[in-house]
């Protein structure tokens, strides 16, 4: 009951900030910065969520950034490499689309993608199945609590490395620790909704 | 060029290894042999034994340094280990008390324990046991929900690494009574026999390779997502990094010293990985000449260079002739390199050389004191 609970309130708190974001991009794509525009949309995208409805809000959200990118080549003059692991996922869900239109922009952007970052990008985006994205582990470390799991996090997460590496970046880690994560599991799932949402 | 010599002994090695005084090599040809070879002079050997005695392919091959012991395991299920009298190499059967098959085997670093990691989802310990005159499996069951990829033993003796295709790296205690003492190893060793010290939940895919530093104080492992981790302090609370990286993933890896690792895997070529001076790791390059990947021209010529790679693939092992001009890079393996050993000269704690086999039927000795950049870090 009380999962279920939480569940649809991060459902509610996830379509506000997609709502938000969706504004965001629009006003970016008027003041024609589309790279700019797609980097707010791929930034924290891809919650741990179930709820098919913030998924496809979601993607509703990427793919009108997706489209709005005119040259691919100054795409990635711009884009960061942390970027390009969660887009080239996001290039895979518009392939599936079928959509002519769709797949035409993604494959355009795919052929460069993968230059760029190579066949491991690929490989991560295709083994990435529990929706868990190395973006949203470093911009909101707090919501890496996965789900009804409950888990210690014990994580130093270090931005300097993430700045400087470039690729190389240390992140979080999760380790059961057997007698005493029941104690902590509920606490630190009540702390990050506090600290994500409010 | 860092390849100093250059082997195919089969169609296709499983995994290889090395006796004490590294003149002998035994490798698994893909089958449920295993073949003895001596080198003779420079690029050539002898085949002088076959051990038979498994029944299905022959999964991993350790032989112990201090005792010239072999131990092999295979995917029937069992294990033996061979000794040498006079010219023979002589079996005795261990009875992993498995369903599934082994996967791979290491000798401890006192070499009177051995671990084999397996497809039902156990980790077996072996030990001798004097009075019986017989090996013991002692299994550390319920831990891993999938497949157990690859052991590797902490210097201490005790503590054992695992990795699984469950995405997971764990590490266990495995003090056995009677087989080892608590004095010496700290207070480390306090945990009891399939206690799990630590679980290292970073990979969301299969992972592969694990391997102590030579200090046990790091590891590192591999993940099928292209990615490797280090992880720092191991215990109870780690520092992790994850390094992605742009090629294909790695199957096995390797400490060099603390601060360079290679990496082997699907790309053919190993990947050097070292740490700065602050302990971050990355990418540094690729070791064996390599040819920079050059973008084709026309659609329609990556198309007909991704089909020869399926073609070529396809027939696995024969001649490549028909590929070998759409080879993106020329490397000294043609395929997937799924072992890596280090080669100790004698009397040096230091690593300089190192070998690795393949799917391609190659073993290919490496020398890294030539390369100069990586020399600050060795």
């Amino acid at each position: 009951m009380a999962s279920d609970h939480i569940e649809a309130d991060n459902a509610e708190a996830i379509i506000a900030r997609i709502e938000h974001k969706s504004r965001k991009i629009e006003s970016l794509l008027k003041q024609n910065k589309p790279v700019e525009a797609l980097k707010t949309a791929l930034e924290g995208s891809h919650q741990k969520t179930k709820d098919e409805r913030c998924k496809s809000a979601n993607w509703i959200v990427v793919h009108r950034a997706i489209m709005a990118i005119r040259d691919v080549d100054s795409l990635f003059f711009a884009l960061d490499p942390e970027y390009y692991d969660i887009l080239m996922k996001y290039l895979y869900r518009g392939l599936s689309t079928g959509d002519r239109p769709t797949c035409e922009q993604c494959l355009r952007i795919h052929e460069k993608l993968t230059e760029k970052a190579g066949l491991g990008c690929i490989l991560r985006s295709l083994s990435d199945t529990i929706n868990t994205s190395i973006v949203e582990i470093y911009f909101f470390p707090a919501l890496k609590n996965t789900g009804g799991l409950a888990m210690v996090i014990i994580g130093v997460l270090r931005k300097l490395a993430i700045l400087t590496a470039g690729w190389a970046f240390t992140h979080l880690i999760k380790i059961y620790h057997e007698e005493h994560h029941k104690v902590f599991g509920g606490f630190v799932h009540h702390g990050h909704l506090m600290k994500s949402y409010s | 060029m860092a390849a100093v010599s250059v082997h195919k002994f089969a169609e296709c090695i499983t995994c290889h290894a090395w006796s004490p005084d590294q003149s002998m090599l035994a490798l698994c040809p893909n089958n449920n042999e295993v073949h003895i070879y001596k080198q003779l002079e420079q690029d050539k050997w002898e085949r002088i034994h076959v051990l038979q005695k498994h029944d299905q392919i022959v999964s991993g091959i350790d032989w112990s340094s201090k005792s010239n012991k072999i131990v092999t395991v295979s995917h029937d299920r069992n294990s033996y280990v061979w000794n040498q009298e006079s010219t023979e190499w002589v079996p005795t059967l261990v009875i992993l008390r498995l369903n599934r098959a082994a996967l791979c085997v290491q000798w401890s670093p006192k070499e009177n324990k051995f671990a084999v990691g397996s497809g039902a989802k156990t980790v077996c310990i072996c030990y001798y046991e004097q009075e019986n005159n017989w090996w013991v499996s002692k299994l550390i069951r319920k831990r891993h929900d999938s497949s157990v990829t690859s052991v590797a033993w902490h210097p201490n003796n005790i503590y054992l690494a695992t990795t699984s295709t469950d995405g997971k790296c764990r590490v266990f205690s495995t003090f056995i009574k009677g087989v080892d003492t608590r004095e010496g190893t700290g207070s480390s060793s306090d945990a009891k026999f399939g206690e799990q010290i630590i679980q290292l939940d970073l990979s969301f895919c299969w992972a592969f390779g694990v391997k102590w530093s030579p200090s046990g104080n790091t590891l590192a492992y591999a993940g099928h997502n292209s990615m490797i981790y280090f992880v720092d302090e191991v215990g109870p609370s780690p520092l992790a990094q994850s390094v992605a990286f742009r090629d294909l993933p790695l199957r096995d890896v390797l400490y060099i010293s603390e601060r360079v690792v290679i990496g082997v895997g699907y790309d053919c070529s190993p990947m050097v990985f070292v740490a700065d001076e602050r302990g971050l790791w990355g990418f540094l390059r690729f070791l064996g000449e390599r040819k920079p990947a050059a973008p084709s021209a026309t659609s329609s010529s990556q198309f007909s260079e991704a089909f020869g790679k399926f073609y070529g693939q396809s027939k696995y092992g024969s001649s490549n002739d028909t590929v070998q001009p759409s080879r993106r890079r020329a490397g000294v393996h043609e395929n997937c390199i799924n072992c890596i050993l280090p080669l100790n000269k004698t009397g040096d704690s230091t690593i300089t050389r190192f070998s690795t086999s393949g799917l391609d039927g190659k073993v290919v000795i490496w020398d890294l004191q030539k390369e100069e950049d990586l020399s600050e870090y060795l």
